[in-house]
């Protein structure tokens, strides 16, 4: 990566500075309706423009959504193109996450056989963008016919020798695992042919910090709902480790309850940054905790990078923890839950 | 120095009087309210719901229009002493004001709801069927509507299923169409595009005509609601206006019960009385005594606020007429603790002189006093003010260098009526007395703040600071003896760094600051801990002893800023001259007016942060902490809100 994208990055941090900031969001839990969070994004934020042309007092909950995600990928979009950084494989990280994430939905919806659900959840800007035909996806009525949509994409091959019980049920947990795994593999090896090293090592740490909150809430979930032992947590972690080593991973995962899990977790490097937790937290708290973590050390490799694609992948992670805490805010008020619900369930970014 | 005595006081009365003496508080303007902790079980905190909120809040939702602006009109509201009175008059008018709101809200939605209208025929206007004949059909059901662009290619999911979307308009957001669909299959149909966000246009049922002569119907229906809309709300304003002064009175009141409320949290109950502590300016403590003891059960105790070691006290500069506005700068910095120096003074006129002569024009400067004079009184801006102050320093100075808007010789004949045959300095025939006058500035300037850092220290007890330090007396000697060498050595007189010399004023006092921390315990008749073993101790003083004397050069050089800003503006100003002359003689005095205005703007805003840097990174690091907190009399906030 050359001196020439430097523009990139100046673009990035000046998009990054026009967040929402805190005073918006105590603005937003004090709205009454979900029209009236549409409203303020409108007049106040950088969504001004994505919902310039709608009609904020009767907007439909699930249209907002839907654009505010939209406005997500088209950003990411304008960004890529500003200095034509979509010709480098990495810079098509966003992409390939989102036909992963729209893959996996479409099996899980098709172990329920709800078909007609998929296509409503899913994504229509990906249509036109992916690489496989989606409205086939969507019509795919069991695991053969999905694979034969993607026969043509490296995902295939990822899939293949995936196995549906005799009910015709995608083992999805397994499919997850094998889903995620290649795409933290991908970026890992597309980083480390197409970047410097210093640039390699910031990604690569960042890409291996994803893999070790992923691997710890999965396993948090797990041995919470499920009193899941540690064996089980081993086999359906994903291969990869950032601080956390694979035997600090391992300690953790021996824990014989919830609480002894926290406190094992706590001894860990990421234990340490995040402060006394309450052995009993709840499983959505310690998920925001681990968010707020992962989200000041992608702020600090932000705020200290000079770099396009370490500037690109850190922002658009703190762009997508935006778009969830809007999303938030809006499920709440559409449930009637408080305003200092809401402000416990938002990450500042 | 310079900063205001300050009197600690604690007040002890009945429960009952808790309100009237913090109104007593409020009223004084002096009284800085400390937060007191339970330190006792027997002593807890006022709690307790504000009385006032709900009727603040009721006041602050009335619907006044979007013009009116709640104004400060003073706490008394003789009419309506009580909150109960100023509660049934509130709830009154805001009755009348809600009613009339709801007209006119209602007049906005009702014409709202046609303009959608209208904005929905005029998308059918491409549609050429006849939409009599579509609203009579018996066995296939039409629906008029807008679909997202993005949820259309999800259309094709549902190619097999019985119905049909017709478009008739893009706009590139939404699809605006019908969709058919047999009677019986209409409800899955429906349920279909609703996930798919379609919305549903609900034409009116007496839509019989072309959609061009129905958007010319609802014009005319348009017309006639915003005339009455337009009526109600002047009815609307006259009532607001009727009853402004009243509502600004009930808001004053009602804001200021609510205020001084709220600082009962400041207090601790004990039993049936109340404890509360804080500090009032020493000058205005018989005044407040005064007003406290109009409220019978209530006692004062005071004391000089330095023998009260446990908090700190709060600081209110002192400063005159002059250095008032600078003292901007200074709370920028932090203000300095109490007992500690207060650099406004300071800071006032060497930041004055240094604009002056880094910036010298008689007419630039004499515009800039202006444009701040006007600043100051228009809006009332404190950078305004030290414009006015810097302004006249830069026009004294520009008589110095001959300067008045860049013309170099328009004050050559009041130089000759004086008796001088020219300018009294020729800025570009004067390079070297121009850098060396501004290094000898600025070793005047450090000087002063290492003696202000030896004063500040000796008072603070500091001796490690005080007299072994870098900006201590050894500092001092050091810094001293190597500028008078140097200086000596560049007239061309005998050496002074002979060996006496080196090892008595440069050698030993550098020795003594090597050794400061030990020495300075030993002083101070403290115990010295060497942190970190005696390797640490060598290497970290040394290179700190080190960065001491690189500090001596690089900080005295940082003062050729001085210089360089005299030649920098005395260059740019001849670049505008050049310009002017080689254009035309129309333009060129809109040429000199421009070049004028971007150097005033440009340089002048360099200059002012460049000198504000040399004052925080020159002179206030030498002395200044800057930790103190800010002295803040309770007060009432009448602004529209609820904290």
């Amino acid at each position: 990566m050359n001196g020439s994208m430097n523009a990139t990055v100046a673009k990035i941090k000046a998009v990054y500075g026009k967040r929402l900031s805190e005073k918006d969001y105590n603005e937003l839990y004090s709205k009454k309706k979900v029209t009236d969070v549409a409203e303020y994004l409108k007049k106040n934020t950088r969504y001004s423009n994505v919902l310039a042309n709608v009609d904020t007092n009767s907007v439909h909950r699930g249209y907002l959504e839907s654009l505010l995600n939209k406005s997500y990928f088209d950003e990411y979009e304008r960004l890529c193109k500003f200095q034509q950084l979509s010709d480098q494989p990495f810079f098509n990280f966003l992409l390939v996450r989102s036909e992963l994430q729209e893959l996996l939905k479409a099996m899980l919806y098709l172990n329920n056989e709800r078909n007609d659900a998929y296509i409503q959840s899913m994504h229509a800007f990906m249509i036109e963008k992916a690489s496989f035909d989606m409205i086939a996806l969507a019509k795919a009525k069991d695991f053969r016919e999905l694979l034969s949509v993607i026969r043509h994409t490296p995902y295939y091959h990822v899939l293949r020798n995936i196995q549906p019980d005799k009910n015709g049920n995608i083992p999805y947990t397994q499919c997850e695992i094998l889903i995620r795994t290649f795409y933290l593999e991908w970026m890992l090896e597309t980083v480390r042919r197409n970047f410097d090293k210093k640039t390699t090592d910031v990604l690569s740490e960042q890409i291996n910090v994803q893999a070790d909150i992923i691997n710890i809430v999965n396993a948090y979930r797990m041995k919470k709902y499920f009193m899941a032992d540690a064996r089980y947590l081993k086999e359906y972690s994903l291969p990869f480790h950032g601080r956390l080593s694979k035997e600090r991973q391992d300690e953790v995962f021996e824990a014989d309850s919830p609480a002894d899990f926290i406190r094992r977790f706590s001894k860990t490097i990421y234990g340490r940054f995040m402060g006394t937790l309450d052995e009993n937290i709840e499983g959505g708290q310690f998920e925001k905790e681990l968010e707020k973590l992962r989200c000041s050390i992608t702020k600090r490799a932000l705020q200290f990078s000079d770099n396009a694609a370490v500037s690109l992948y850190s922002y658009m992670y703190l762009s997508e923890v935006e778009l969830k805490n809007i999303i938030t805010i809006i499920e709440s008020i559409r449930y009637g839950r408080s305003a200092s619900f809401m402000k416990s369930q938002v990450v500042i970014t | 120095m310079s900063i205001e005595k300050m009197e600690y006081l604690n007040m002890v009365g009945l429960m009952s009087d808790l309100d009237r003496t913090l109104e007593k508080c409020v009223q004084s303007g002096c009284f800085h309210i400390n937060e007191e902790k339970d330190s006792q079980e027997t002593m807890t905190h006022v709690d307790g719901e504000n009385p006032y909120k709900e009727l603040l809040k009721k006041i602050l939702s009335m619907d006044m229009g979007r013009d009116f602006s709640f104004r400060e009109v003073g706490h008394e509201c003789p009419e309506y002493p009580d909150a109960e009175d100023i509660e049934k008059e509130v709830s009154e008018l805001a009755e009348k004001l809600r009613l009339s709101s709801e007209e006119i809200h209602g007049l906005e939605s009702a014409i709202s709801e046609r303009e959608r209208a209208a904005t929905q025929l005029s998308h059918l206007k491409g549609m050429t069927s006849d939409m009599q004949k579509l609203f009579t059909c018996s066995h296939i059901m039409p629906r008029f509507g807008r679909l997202p662009a993005e949820s259309f290619p999800k259309l094709s999911y549902y190619e097999d299923k019985p119905f049909i979307f017709v478009p008739y308009d893009d706009d590139g957001i939404y699809k605006w169409g019908i969709y058919f669909a047999p009677l019986e299959n209409i409800g899955e149909a429906d349920k279909i595009f609703k996930s798919l966000y379609f919305e549903r246009i609900w034409l009116p049922d007496f839509l019989t005509d072309t959609p061009e002569a129905e958007s010319e119907k609802l014009k005319k229906q348009i017309e006639s609601l915003s005339e009455k809309l337009e009526e109600k709300t002047k009815i609307h304003k006259k009532l607001v206006e009727e009853n402004e002064e009243k509502i600004n009175s009930f808001f004053c009141r009602v804001k200021y019960l609510y205020d001084v409320y709220e600082l009962r949290r400041y207090a601790l109950r004990y039993k049936e009385n109340f404890y509360l502590s804080g500090y009032v300016p020493k000058k205005q403590y018989d005044e407040f005594e005064k007003l406290i003891n109009q409220v019978p059960s209530v006692s004062v105790v005071s004391k000089p606020a330095e023998n009260d070691g446990e908090r700190k006290v709060p600081v209110k500069l002192k400063t005159n007429r002059f250095a008032k506005p600078f003292s901007m700068f200074v709370e920028m910095y932090g203000l300095p603790s109490y007992g500690g120096f207060n650099p406004t003074n300071l800071v006032a006129w060497t930041y004055t002189i240094l604009f002056g002569i880094m910036f010298g024009d008689v007419g630039q400067g004499l515009l800039i006093s202006l444009i701040g004079l006007f600043l100051y009184k228009k809006k009332g801006n404190m950078l305004g003010a030290i414009l006015q102050r810097v302004g006249i320093s830069s026009a004294l100075f520009g008589f110095v260098y001959g300067s008045v808007f860049g013309f170099e010789h328009l004050l050559d004949p009041l130089y000759h009526k004086i008796g001088l045959k020219h300018k009294p300095l020729e800025i570009m025939d004067s390079t070297m007395t121009i850098l060396l006058g501004a290094i000898c500035i600025g070793v005047a300037i450090i000087i002063i703040s290492i003696l202000i850092n030896i004063y500040v220290s000796f008072k603070k007890k500091d001796f490690t600071q005080a007299v072994f330090g870098n900006n201590g007396i050894a500092g001092l000697v050091v810094f001293g003896s190597l500028l008078a060498g140097v200086a000596v050595m560049m007239t061309g007189g005998k050496s002074l760094f002979t060996m006496p010399y080196v090892i008595g004023l440069i050698v030993v006092p550098l020795l003594l600051m090597f050794f400061r921390e030990p020495l300075g315990c030993l002083l101070s008749r403290k115990k010295f801990h060497m942190e970190g073993g005696i390797g640490d101790f060598i290497a970290s003083n040394f290179f700190e002893v080190f960065e001491f004397i690189l500090g001596y050069a690089t900080n005295t050089l940082s003062f050729v800023r001085i210089g360089g800003f005299i030649f920098s503006h005395a260059g740019m100003m001849s670049v505008v001259m050049l310009l002017s002359e080689s254009v035309s003689a129309g333009v060129s005095p809109v040429v000199i007016v421009i070049g004028n205005l971007f150097v005033m703007g440009m340089e002048g805003l360099i200059v002012g942060i460049q000198v504000l840097r040399l004052e925080f990174y020159e002179v206030f690091s030498r002395f200044y902490d800057g930790d103190g907190i800010a002295f803040e009399p309770v007060k009432v906030n009448y602004q529209p809100n609820i904290d």
